[in-house]
């Protein structure tokens, strides 16, 4: 523990110099920017940068790449809380409550929540990888295919909290998700599934094309359609004179830096839900294979589930904002631990940081920690000065956002469809992804109209991949036995967990009928 | 003597004036197409390529612009590709293990259909496994018959999938095929008692083995690698499999019908390349890759080894 906090303070030393903090600050703009942008992810983002770090001192690169990603992690939630289209995949849960928030006029106090949450959750997740890093990483080793496939089909189970006021329209949008996500080849036989001949669709549907358009071009429409019934609306009711349906129209919400700030009850209700998923979080940041995505879906249900407020969640209130977003930042900090303690990427982002540290000439691997200790704990320091900065820059520039909602709808909604347009082109540079873009926003706007929930289709679509390749994995190991399911402790406990989660609910049932009777 | 002088002088004259008049110059940006998206190793080939190309100045005002058409593991920019049949103003940087794929899974399109240019790159494979795990790589052959030794690989169909189906086949083991979703998850199994062996490509193994965690037991190359670390580590070649050799070879492409003076313009633009110095430390060394060369004839040979000899076996192991 000593130890630790002399490295840690010597990483301080590193981390404040005047040169690497000018280039954390660079890389929390950048990672704010990209985030914000649909379609551009942290991965895009980075990969793109890396080359022009080569000519940089490592830690100074490694500090900026770093603050990139996690800084993508606040900038995603923007589009998504003000405008309905998450700026990147972590984000969709955010978008779910901080949208309705801005719906209900409370647009500041959404986007001020995903912030603050944003940066607790990434310094818990940083505290903990500083204490307990290659701890973590070595009982994420203990993750094999067969725990991992255990630990999907719990969350699986968790869709179930999700469903809504009508469990059987749930249960068809979660099957929707998984039809989707089976388009592709097969990995385990090499076969083609439902691709129709598109090559682009041999490696299957791409999730930000189909976020974009689900939330982003579906909206479009339902503003369009929504415009026409108020102006109908209004036309009815000019002899009557009465007040108007909607309590604060979007457009007129005034929003200024004051009124953005969280009341001290409200502070009181974000913190605790941000620290416990910012744990949970972090946990699943350091997983092989899952990533921050995951992880903010997760955090959002385990909030629903456990949570005082959980049954308000879904309806715009701020639990539903601050469970995801300090989810997704803590698992981009979680997942730093495998790559700096062991060398592991966990994700796409961390394998192109762990390309970078090979050309600035480092070996990634066990021994990083002890051979560059200057490199590793100036990173780590940084990440701390890094969320600070990014909570100050991301909190000032709140009013200058929120001023997106008062460009009427003729105006915007045009916008929209370019950024949809745009966006969904930019993840593959795949004019396909446009239609795939297009699709999905007419099947999201039924879904909407007809009140069939998105977040189970998204939820099955993000985990059915990992599913199937983690229980492939765990057949191909064990040949085809399916004892490896029960004879590893730990997915043997998530197993029974699954069935607790499954039976104490009717359980809980028949002991009241029988209270009751009796 | 004199009259020699004259000789030779007035050749390197006609050689002076017939060299710029090459037939192929190209008119326009060239795009390079990486079949991939950004980060990958096909990407950083990419880069790389078009960064010494600028730097070095080895193509005056000729822009190299890279462009990532992922999808389809290369499927989806091979079919891109062949919209674009005869230009001349096109590269594609792709892995073998793409090209491989494109037999293997059987698309509409093949690498064949494409103008070979050049290879320039191969990033050995090296069968790993934990420190005190097996002796030597003749102690796992031998443990792997009894059919109980699993395999972690990241990319079936591919030129590690390809890599396992020889290793089996020649060295008649009975290895178990684990499919994982990148060599990052691969060396978490490995690393957490999940998988016995592993197939890793140095840059991706060199961090634990430094640790002393991993052991590479054995090369798929030809040849052994030339480096400290990997210097000592057997071939199968030497250990009596010669029919046991894959690597993941970078491999420069044009679409379809290119004209041979592009090909040639291109074949000597990229033996230049492979020649500087930024090249040879930046890209080969600092990514561990070992140096290969090869232009538009014994590319397009090796392909047609590989293809012809090598991915039958897809087929006879019931992929």
């Amino acid at each position: 523990m000593e130890e630790t906090l002399t490295h840690l303070l010597n990483g301080f030393d590193v981390a404040l110099t005047p040169y690497n903090l000018m280039f954390a600050f660079a890389g929390a703009i950048m990672g704010l920017i990209v985030g914000a942008m649909p379609g551009i992810g942290s991965l895009a983002g980075i990969a793109l940068l890396l080359p022009l770090t080569f000519k940089l001192d490592p830690t100074a690169a490694i500090i900026m790449l770093a603050a990139i990603y996690y800084a993508n992690m606040y900038g995603g939630s923007f589009s998504g809380i003000l405008l309905n289209i998450p700026g990147d995949s972590p984000a969709v849960m955010t978008a779910l409550d901080g949208h309705r928030m801005t719906r209900n006029g409370r647009a500041g106090k959404a986007l001020f929540t995903a912030i603050l949450a944003s940066s607790i959750g990434g310094t818990i997740g940083i505290i903990i990888i500083t204490i307990m890093g290659p701890l973590l990483a070595a009982l994420g080793l203990r993750f094999g295919p067969a725990e991992m496939t255990a630990i999907i089909l719990m969350a699986f189970t968790s869709i179930g909290w999700l469903l809504g006021e009508n469990p059987t329209k749930g249960g068809l949008a979660t099957c929707l998700g998984l039809m989707l996500a089976v388009v592709g080849v097969d990995m385990a036989r090499g076969m083609s599934r439902f691709a129709f001949g598109f090559p682009e669709l041999l490696s299957g549907i791409s999730f930000v094309p189909l976020v974009i358009g689900m939330f982003g071009f579906s909206q479009v429409m339902i503003l369009m359609t929504d415009e026409r019934r108020k102006k109908r609306d209004a036309a009815q009711a000019k002899d009557t004179d009465a007040p108007q349906a909607d309590a604060v129209p979007m457009a007129q919400q005034k929003i200024r830096l004051r009124d953005s700030l969280l009341t001290r009850q409200e502070f009181f209700r974000v913190v605790p839900v941000a620290t416990k998923s910012g744990l949970l979080g972090t946990i699943i940041g350091v997983l092989p294979g899952a990533g921050a995505t995951m992880a903010a879906f997760l955090c959002y249900i385990f909030e629903k589930r456990t949570g005082g407020n959980g049954a308000a969640m879904g309806e715009g209130v701020i639990e539903g904002v601050a469970a995801p977003e300090a989810g997704n930042n803590a698992a981009a900090a979680g997942a730093f631990a495998p790559l700096l303690s062991l060398g592991i990427p966990g994700g796409g982002t961390t394998a192109v940081l762990l390309g970078g540290l090979m050309m600035w000439g480092l070996t990634p691997g066990p021994l990083l920690f002890t051979e560059q200790p200057e490199f590793s704990w100036g990173l780590i320091a940084s990440m701390y000065v890094g969320n600070i900065m990014c909570l100050i820059v991301a909190v000032s520039i709140i009013p200058f956002l929120t001023k997106i909602l008062q460009i009427p709808v003729r105006i915007i909604a045009p916008i929209i469809t370019v950024v949809c347009v745009v966006g969904a082109f930019s993840v593959n540079n795949s004019a396909f992804d446009i239609g795939v873009m297009l699709a999905s926003g007419v099947v999201g706007y039924f879904l909407v109209q007809y009140k069939y929930p998105t977040a189970p289709l998204l939820l099955a679509f993000v985990l059915a991949p990992i599913l199937e390749r983690s229980m492939r994995a765990a057949f191909e190991i064990s040949g085809g036995q399916i004892s490896i399911f029960y004879k590893s402790p730990i997915a043997l406990s998530f197993l029974l967990v699954i069935v607790a989660i499954c039976l104490v609910p009717m359980m809980i049932k028949a002991v009241r009928a029988l209270g009751q009777r009796g | 003597m004199k009259r020699t002088l004259t000789c030779l002088a007035t050749l390197g004259l006609a050689a002076s004036l017939v060299s710029p008049a090459l037939a192929f110059e190209p008119d326009q940006d060239v795009d390079v197409i990486v079949p991939s998206s950004a980060g990958g190793g096909s990407d950083l080939f990419a880069r790389t390529l078009a960064d010494v190309i600028r730097s070095e100045n080895l193509a005056e005002d000729t822009n190299y612009v890279v462009t990532n058409r992922p999808g389809g593991s290369g499927a989806v920019a091979l079919a891109y590709a062949t919209t674009q049949t005869g230009n001349n103003d096109m590269l594609i940087t792709i892995a073998i293990g793409q090209i491989i794929s494109s037999y293997a899974l059987d698309w509409d399109i093949k690498g064949a259909d494409m103008t070979p240019i050049a290879i320039m790159a191969n990033d050995d494979f090296f069968l790993c496994a934990l420190t005190d795990r097996f002796e030597n790589a003749e102690a796992a052959i031998e443990a792997a018959k009894s059919g109980d030794i699993t395999f972690g690989s990241s990319q079936k169909a591919n030129s590690d999938h390809l890599a396992y189906l020889l290793l089996n086949k020649y060295a008649e083991t009975n290895f178990k095929y684990v499919q994982f979703g990148g060599s990052g998850e691969v060396m978490s199994a490995l690393l957490g008692g999940h998988v016995d062996v592993g197939i890793f490509n140095p840059g991706e193994a060199r961090g634990q083995i430094a640790a002393g965690t991993v052991v590479p037991l054995a090369s798929f190359s030809a040849e052994r690698m030339d480096s400290p670390m990997f210097g000592d580590t057997p071939t199968f070649t030497e250990l009596g499999y010669p029919d046991v050799v894959a690597a993941e070879t970078r491999v420069v492409l044009g679409p379809p019908e290119m004209d041979d003076d592009a090909v040639a313009y291109y074949e000597d633009l990229l033996g230049k390349v492979a020649e500087t110095d930024r090249w040879q430390q930046d890209y080969i060394a600092r990514n561990n890759l070992s140096p290969v060369f090869m232009d538009s004839a014994a590319t397009e040979e090796h392909l047609k080894t590989v293809i012809e000899k090598r991915v039958p076996i897809f087929e006879e192991s019931g992929l």
